[in-house]
């Protein structure tokens, strides 16, 4: 719905606010797609509630200016709900279990339960106790955290266009493109004949509602299905898929399946090793073979990857322009996302707020401040060339009223 | 236009004139099982339009997948002879080796979707075919354009009429530029105003670009005179193959539109195809008939039935009937459908009920069985007012036929099916077997629904609907898809269910059919019923609903080309004969 | 492993034999030319296991590759359950200083998690990439995704939806990488459909993967319809309950309780581990019990009572078609 009407092609003439907004809400699906792994990762970075309510505004004012009054903004009140639901119940998770913190508000009736097996006993659940400020205080920030991530991944799903982000992805993942896009293709279809076949059922006579009546339209919408992946197997064949050059030799298809399989056991050894799983793990000169490992078994992947890229002999067609706005925002939200990883990696305390082990307010520092605040790009941008619109609108409209006084000045002569 | 060029230059390739050459092929679907082609030898010249016709089984669908080499690449089976299409074997090319040289559209435009949007199923091919995007730019513009369809590039293909996206199929098989276009029967699930557009498409197509074409196509009427040669394939591969001018093979077949017909049952050579062709012989048939039946004005051959007379009971009654969809585009975001019907049906009547797409025909048979309630105005039918709630009561005495008779089948065998009707009547399963008998269905009663010919497919459908003997049935579009033979059987099917007492209404947009079948014809339009009468009435005052005997004799007396046929003194047919010899 | 590629490869260029023979499967599901399925449909797929001409080093390398599928699916899959369990166990800190062990939280950022599901599931189905290109392969896995995705847009009472039904069934009828893809696919489409993409995405896409996957493992029982319908639909109703207790996986960095004994700083590795987890039990047993106790409940019932012609159905498909042609040599029903 936004990738359309590339803005040159926006007629000038009786265009209304509303058509600029249109206009200015297509970015690219491409720069969309970095400005929303941008405002995640901060938004997942961090509990400190200021940093969090200066994210939730950007993903605000992105809605409120490129979305306009959008059938799909509805999707952002469904996304927020469910976030206020999952902080409730974190809430409550807090004061069923947060014993810790040195500000205790209520004390509540303890619940212990161990049990003893061959002599050990171990304990099953310890609920109830002493409830601390700081515990309700480390939940909400969590929550917020949640919300945040929900609201922005709300904002992406209601301003970029699904289906041309199905078309994005990179050749690597081409077969996969192909089977979702036949597959978002034939819902409607499917859905359909689900209705239609609710009404054939009717129109035999037939009334039962249990479960096992569920078979009989069950079996015909597979077999629907079936048939007709044959039809377009038939008819993908007939346009050229699958050409005879593009199938793989068995001695490159080992190769690949061997590259992915070490690739991914090396990288898996690697992390599992460098994180450690609780005090396991692996300590000094065996720390640097576990990061050569990791490193070598992504390279691994990545190489085996771009092998089977190589071999993908299809190319794509993709008919959405990229505009100077799109490089702006993608450039200003890579690197943001570039600056937001390494500060994270090296400076994490940062981004760090935890009210334990006595409540306090969260901290601020200027420099992430204005990291956090460049996810306003979008906002920004679109108001920007919504502005530039109604300018030349309104330039427009003096200039025709201009033709029509001169026109009639002319005709009185 | 860059596209011209490219087939001129892929006429090179073949080498002059020659665009696909078979060569004694023949064809079966496994070692044991029974030919489907039996030393088929043709040529298909460059530039040429050929129509491929023939009963359902008779093996169209293989023969059109020979040249790209889907059978038996993709379908399997023994194959026999020699095969050249564009100067390549497409048996060891396989389809998708051909598809720059043979371009290929099948019969359901649904089926063939790739993508959600106009541009990109387009594009389709060119992706295969790994082009760079400044070439797929300039092609899929090109085949937009080609087929008017630029104004649909960003739609979903979801919301396109048949047509509209059979046309789009149409486009997605041509960027590729192929020398040579092969349909299976590519309008047989399309309205007549979609089968006009994607017709007029491919003759457009052959005259303006000289593209080679075959297609499979039973709507004769609508192609036979464009076409340079006409393949007439029979329903065993042990018959005549005849091919050759279109008019011949016609004559020979006893095919095609019902000039055709005529002229070939009185034996006109050559039979004409359209009322311009046949206008010549009009004279002189008016002087026979008129010899006979003198006064214009008399009895007509077939007059209303006996029991029509007989004040026979009513089934339906309906007034001021109303109905809207939901609909966002509209200012008050419902889409009027229906707005004000009256309609009233009588045991033993035969009605056909016309009209555009979209004038409500199919609402209006919804209504009467209650799939739908009326939003405004009274409707009985026996005596009850449908409702969504007692649906399954009344379609033991209602039945409705869906345009689609596999949304009625459910089961794994046709026996099954009937099995299941009996059961929710409660209906003894005599029944049944006899309906199996009646219908011709007995040798088909193990087989898969789905596995049945589109002709077995609908008399299934049927069957389990007669079942419960309902006294009202009603069809929509029933012969949409299906072969004159199909046709016939169905016909003659439903007048048997009146002549036993049933109330039959037929919506069609065929009027030869509605003028062989009905007796009373409804013409809806925007959601009324603008004409409702006697169907020699209302077919003699109309010209858009007329059949093609009628705008050629404009007599009221000869609808078809049996009414004149059976109007002609016996000796007629002599006198006809040494007239054109 | 395709017989009609060597087939065809194996046919002099240009000049056809006066009768060669390919496949002699049927075409019956084709609407084109309805006959002869009954007379063709048994012995249809026997010739696609054994291509012609096919030297025992191929049927070695074969199988090496068929392992080696295997082998990833398995490998990733097990890198994505450790990503998905992270947040019950602690790493060990490199800098160890107080104020970076401040909490799992932030010694794991849930994104670290996200990034490395993305990864495995990336692939996963590159596995699709590499095995050879086959067109009916793309297009049952794309209509069944679209009719997967449908039935999700209908939701039963409670947890009940029909989306898992036909992974486990086409998974255990086409094999274990079939079924993931139908799972994870078909949530990707829907999540698409429904401008639903949210971190929960790739949890859903694992989740309802696996389900069909482990289906694609159950031994077959051809002879005792009966006793497979019963696994199947065992297996449906652990789907259910496991599907909720991985889904809740994704929020729970974000919510869990600070665990910890000494101050609540720390968390103390081994007991916050069990802390942990007593939580999840807790919660689970609070919140998502209910709602995924209707899921497999759902499953189960609907196994039972429709599955039995479903998997006759796909057989029928899988024995006339022979596309996926992988798993033909496993025992089938024939």
């Amino acid at each position: 719905m936004s990738s359309s009407a590339p803005a040159s092609t926006a007629p000038g003439a009786g265009s209304s606010g509303s058509s600029g907004v249109a206009a200015a809400s297509s970015f690219h699906t491409l720069s969309w797609v970095v400005w929303l792994l941008f405002a995640l990762s901060l938004a997942a970075m961090t509990r400190n509630g200021w940093y969090l309510t200066q994210l939730l505004l950007c993903a605000y004012l992105a809605r409120r200016i490129l979305a306009g009054n959008s059938s799909s903004a509805r999707a952002w009140g469904v996304f927020l709900r469910f976030g206020i639901f999952l902080a409730l119940l974190g809430l409550l998770l807090a004061l069923l279990f947060g014993g810790n913190g040195r500000t205790v508000l209520v004390e509540l009736p303890r619940l212990h339960w161990t049990i003893t097996v061959a002599g050990e006993s171990a304990t099953l659940l310890d609920l109830g106790g002493p409830v601390t400020l700081e515990s309700l205080l480390w939940a909400a920030s969590g929550a917020f955290s949640l919300i945040t991530v929900l609201v922005i991944l709300a904002t992406f799903n209601i301003l970029v266009d699904h289906y041309q982000l199905v078309r994005r992805v990179p050749a690597v993942l081409d077969r996969a493109a192909t089977v979702a896009s036949i597959g978002l293709a034939f819902v409607p279809e499917m859905v359909r004949a689900q209705g239609e076949l609710r009404e054939g059922m009717a129109l035999r006579g037939y009334t039962g509602r249990s479960l096992r009546d569920l078979g009989p339209l069950f079996i015909a919408l597979l077999q629907e299905g079936l048939e007709r992946s044959i039809a377009l197997a038939e008819a993908m064949e007939a346009r050229g898929y699958a050409r005879r050059g593009a199938s793989w030799s068995r001695g490159r298809e080992l190769l690949v399946r061997g590259g992915l399989l070490a690739g991914l056991a090396l990288a898996l050894a690697g992390a599992v090793g460098l994180r450690g799983i609780g005090s396991w793990g692996v300590e000094g000169s065996q720390r640097l073979a576990a990061g050569v490992a990791l490193g070598v078994g992504l390279a691994l992947l990545a190489l085996t990857l771009a092998s089977i890229r190589r071999g993908v002999r299809r190319s794509a067609y993709r008919r959405e322009s990229w505009r100077w706005q799109d490089t702006v925002l993608a450039s200003v939200s890579g690197a943001g996302l570039g600056i937001a990883v390494f500060l994270w990696w090296n400076q994490r305390v940062l981004f760090y707020y935890t009210p334990f082990p006595t409540a306090s307010w969260p901290p601020w520092s200027p420099a992430i401040a204005l990291l956090m605040a460049l996810p306003i790009l979008p906002a920004l941008l679109g108001w920007w060339s919504r502005r530039e619109h109604r300018r030349r609108d309104q330039l427009l409209q003096t200039a025709r009223t201009a033709a029509r006084t001169v026109a009639r000045k002319g005709e009185q002569r | 236009m860059s596209v011209t060029d490219a087939w001129t230059a892929g006429g090179e390739t073949v080498g002059g004139e020659m665009v696909a050459r078979l060569d004694r092929v023949s064809y079966r679907y496994s070692p044991q099982g029974p030919a489907v082609l039996k030393e088929l030898s043709l040529e298909v010249e460059a530039g040429e339009l050929l129509v491929v016709t023939g009963p359902s089984g008779s093996g169209k669908s293989t023969f059109l997948r020979l040249f790209n080499g889907l059978v038996p690449n993709f379908h399997g089976g023994v194959l026999g002879g020699r095969l050249e299409v564009c100067g390549l074997d497409p048996v060891a090319q396989g389809p998708s080796g051909m598809a720059s040289e043979v371009g290929f559209v099948t019969q359901d435009p649904e089926s063939q979707t790739v993508a959600v949007r106009v541009e990109d199923e387009i594009a389709f091919a060119l992706e295969n075919a790994a082009l760079s995007s400044a070439v797929m730019r300039k092609r899929v513009e090109e085949g937009l354009d080609q087929l008017s369809i630029a104004d649909l590039r960003q739609r979903p293909l979801e919301e396109l009429s048949g047509g509209e996206r059979q046309r789009v199929a149409l486009a997605a098989a041509l960027v590729l530029q192929p020398s040579l276009l092969v349909l299976d029967e590519p309008t047989s699930q399309l309205d007549p105003q979609g089968a006009e557009e994607v017709l007029s498409a491919l003759r457009r197509l052959n005259e303006d670009l000289g593209l080679t074409i075959v297609v499979a196509e039973h709507r004769l009427e609508r192609i036979a005179h464009a076409a340079d040669r006409l393949l007439y394939l029979p329903a065993s591969a042990e018959e005549e193959v005849l091919l050759g001018e279109p008019r011949e093979v016609l004559a020979k077949a006893g095919l095609g539109p019902p000039l055709t017909r005529l002229g070939a049952a009185l034996g006109w050579r050559p039979v004409p195809l359209t009322v311009r062709e046949a206008r010549p012989r009009r004279r002189e048939i008016l002087e026979v008939l008129s010899l006979v039946f003198p006064e214009p004005a008399g009895e007509p051959p077939k007059t209303s039935s006996p029991q029509e007379q007989q004040n026979p009971e009513s089934l339906v009654q309906a007034s001021n009937l109303r109905f809207s969809y939901p609909d966002g585009d509209s200012p008050f975001g419902r889409r009027d459908v229906l707005r004000g019907v009256d309609f009233t049906l009588a045991a033993g009547e035969r009605i056909a009920l016309l009209g555009r797409n979209g004038s409500g025909k199919s609402t209006l048979l919804k209504l009467l069985v209650g799939l739908l309630e009326p939003e405004a105005g009274r409707l009985r039918v026996l005596r009850q007012q449908p409702r969504r709630s007692s649906l399954a009561k009344l379609a033991r005495s209602v039945a409705l036929l869906p345009q689609n008779p596999l949304r009625l089948l459910f089961r794994e065998s046709v026996e099954e099916e009937l099995r299941w009707s009996c059961q929710i009547h409660d209906v003894p399963w005599e029944k049944a077997e006899a309906l199996l008998q009646r219908l011709g269905l007995e040798a088909r009663r193990h087989a898969h629904p789905r596995d049945l010919s589109s002709g077995e497919r609908q008399r299934a459908a049927l069957a389990a609907l007669l079942v419960s003997e309902p006294r009202v049935l009603l069809l929509d579009e029933p012969t949409r898809g299906l072969d004159p033979v199909g046709k016939d059987r169905l016909l003659e099917l439903l007048e048997e269910q009146s002549d036993g007492g049933a109330a039959v209404v037929l919506v069609t947009h065929d009027v030869e059919l509605a003028a062989r079948f009905a007796r009373r014809v409804v013409l809806l339009a925007e959601g009324e019923a603008v004409v409702d009468g006697p169907v020699r009435e209302v077919m003699t005052s109309s010209t858009v609903f007329a059949t093609q005997i009628n705008k050629w004799l404009r007599d009221p007396r000869y609808l078809t080309v049996q009414d004149v046929l059976e109007a002609l003194p016996p000796q007629g047919d002599d006198a006809a004969d040494e007239e054109s010899s | 492993m395709s017989g009609p590629e060597e087939t065809r490869d194996e046919a002099p260029q240009g000049v056809v034999p006066p009768e060669i023979e390919l496949r002699d499967e049927s075409s019956s599901l084709t609407a084109s030319p309805p006959k002869a399925q009954e007379a063709v449909g048994e012995g249809a797929h026997q010739r696609i296991t054994a291509p012609p001409g096919a030297l025992l080093g191929g049927r070695v390398s074969a199988t090496v590759s068929r392992l080696l599928a295997t082998g990833v699916l398995l490998l990733a899959s097990i890198a994505g359950l450790f990503a998905f369990l992270s947040p019950f166990f602690p790493g060990q800190d490199p800098q160890r200083s107080p104020a970076a062990a401040v909490s799992a939280h932030s010694d794991d950022a849930p994104l670290i998690f996200l990034v490395a599901l993305g990864l495995c599931l990336l692939v996963i189905i590159t596995n699709l990439e590499t095995r050879r290109m086959d067109s009916r392969l793309v297009a049952v896995l794309g209509l069944l995704v679209g009719l997967n995705a449908s039935l999700r847009l209908i939701t039963g009472p409670a947890g009940m939806s029909a989306v898992f039904f036909l992974p486990i069934l086409a998974g255990f009828v086409l094999g274990a990488d079939f079924g993931f893809l139908l799972g994870a696919l078909s949530l990707l489409v829907s999540a698409v459909l429904t401008s639903g993409i949210g971190p929960w995405l790739p949890f859903q896409m694992f989740a309802a993967g696996w389900t069909g996957m482990i289906a694609g493992w159950i031994p077959q029982f051809p002879k005792r319809p009966r006793l497979e319908l019963t696994l199947l639909a065992l297996w449906g109703a652990a789907a259910g309950w496991l599907y909720g207790v991985v889904m809740n996986l994704w929020f729970w960095p974000f919510l869990m309780p600070p665990g910890g004994a000494d101050e609540g700083i720390h968390w103390v590795a081994g007991s916050s581990w069990l802390e942990g987890v007593q939580a999840y039990l807790a919660f689970y047993l609070v919140t998502s019990l209910w709602w995924d106790t209707g899921r497999a409940v759902g499953n189960l019932v609907l196994i039972l009572a429709i599955g039995a012609p479903i998997l006759r159905l796909l057989r029928r498909f899988r024995g006339r078609f022979g596309f996926w042609v992988e798993s033909t040599d496993r025992p089938d029903a024939g």
